[in-house]
């Protein structure tokens, strides 16, 4: 009965201030929320570039295992290889943006990154015990590239 | 009337919460479908297995072209072509079926040094054969001793097993003549002289005109030991092993000839060429 009493009590009520504070709040959730799928996209975008670079990452280090292993047992059987060329196909763009590739012979690691992003970047390892592989950096745009190995130095390089 | 309106609030809000939840859940389905379907290329590439594939059987088909030729005991280079070159042919139609592009440079027959790969650069110390039981057969032939080294490029064959040297020969050239001493691991057993050949199990040389005491059975007898070159570039000639290993398993190599011919391999992802010393008849004795 109280209740009903304060329905009908209009004292305080302004319409136009209950208007400004809806507003405002649905406009500071709408904001909070975009911003938070945002973050989430940029989150999910970032574990889709990792995936695809830990994919390719492998796929590279295969190469240049297979490679290294065909110098080593041509080594060991008395064999000599005169020439490889392995072709190596990356896609331009990763999650629609482009990324660079390094190959680092200190550490034997290939490092994929994406606009310098920390939360991009990718280490897969690989191993060559009978070759080096030159120290080169690429850039996906290019597409295609092609490891070679020069049998005088004893080096794979990717270009 | 205006308590009717106020409820009404209540339906547009559930609206405007459906509506969120609508773009919510698209957001997060078309994230999801973004994030699998971003699938890689497939790149399962089998070459290497197909090369892999190619060299070995080139190789037996180097070694079954010399057997093939060799058939009537003298060597009949006729037979010998056509035989790889029947190869050729077989084996560059199977691997095109797997996409891939086979040729071989066939290879004129050398005589073979006795490094690793029968070539003159090849690597000069090697193990012909590791874990043997038993030697029956251990030739060596030098048909051409000035391609022998002097005292001090000599060639050295030896028999190890884990505790050290059992057994060893030392051939050079002294004179035109082959100085052969065979020697354990402390003392020297003998010295001879030969002109070509040396049976080191059947203790003669010179094709069985001569007797020598090479002592090889009786010190190797009992051990598991491994045979070993040494010098394998200071000396042309033929070699012949066989036996059988410490798990009853039969060994076998023979060095007559090498031949180096140059295969080449292309697929759509892999271009190699490579050269492929192949010892004849090598272990297909």
């Amino acid at each position: 009965m109280k209740l009903r009493g304060l329905d009908e009590d209009e004292n305080a009520v302004s319409i136009s201030i209950g208007f400004i504070l809806t507003f405002a709040i649905t406009v500071l959730m709408l904001v909070t929320i975009l911003s938070s799928f945002y973050t989430l996209m940029d989150q999910a975008e970032q574990k889709v570039m990792r995936d695809e670079f830990e994919i390719h990452g492998n796929d590279i280090a295969v190469r240049i295992t297979t490679i290294d292993t065909m110098v080593g047992s041509a080594d060991d059987s008395g064999s000599q290889i005169m020439e490889v060329k392995y072709g190596l196909s990356l896609p331009q763009r990763i999650a629609g943006k482009p990324y660079s590739v390094e190959f680092d012979n200190i550490s034997s690691d290939i490092v994929f990154v994406s606009e310098e992003r920390e939360g991009t970047k990718v280490k897969v390892p690989y191993y060559a015990d009978n070759t080096v592989v030159i120290p080169t950096t690429l850039h996906s745009p290019k597409g295609e590239y092609v490891m070679t190995y020069d049998p005088a130095a004893n080096s794979i390089s990717i270009s | 009337m205006r308590q009717l309106d106020e409820n009404a609030q209540l339906l547009l809000v559930a609206g405007f919460a459906v509506g969120v939840g609508i773009v919510v859940l698209t957001i997060m389905l078309n994230n999801v479908i973004y994030a699998s379907n971003i699938a890689s290329e497939s790149s399962i590439d089998t070459s290497r297995y197909e090369i892999a594939n190619a060299v070995q059987i080139t190789s037996e088909s180097y070694q079954d072209a010399y057997i093939y030729a060799m058939e009537t005991g003298t060597f009949n280079n006729t037979a010998f072509e056509e035989y790889l070159h029947s190869y050729a042919f077989m084996a560059s139609g199977n691997f095109a079926i797997s996409g891939i592009t086979f040729n071989f440079e066939n290879n004129t027959l050398h005589d073979p040094y006795f490094t690793q790969n029968g070539l003159d650069n090849g690597r000069d110390n090697w193990t012909v054969a590791t874990n043997i039981n038993s030697t029956d057969l251990f030739l060596l032939e030098l048909p051409d001793v000035s391609k022998l080294g002097n005292s001090s490029e000599k060639l050295m064959i030896t028999a190890t097993n884990s505790s050290g040297l059992l057994w060893a020969i030392e051939l050079y050239n002294s004179g035109g003549k082959i100085n052969i001493t065979v020697r354990d691991r402390t003392t020297i057993l003998g010295t001879y002289t030969a002109s070509s050949q040396v049976n080191i199990t059947g203790d003669t040389k010179d094709f069985g005109s001569d007797s020598a005491a090479f002592h090889f059975s009786a010190l190797t007898t009992g051990h598991d030991y491994s045979i070993n070159v040494i010098n394998g570039s200071k000396a042309l000639g033929y070699c012949t092993f066989s036996g059988s290993m410490s798990s009853g398993e039969q060994f076998g190599f023979a060095r007559h000839k090498v031949v180096d011919p140059r295969v080449t391999m292309s697929s759509s992802q892999i271009y190699i060429k490579r050269d492929l010393p192949v010892s004849l008849p090598g272990g297909r004795t």
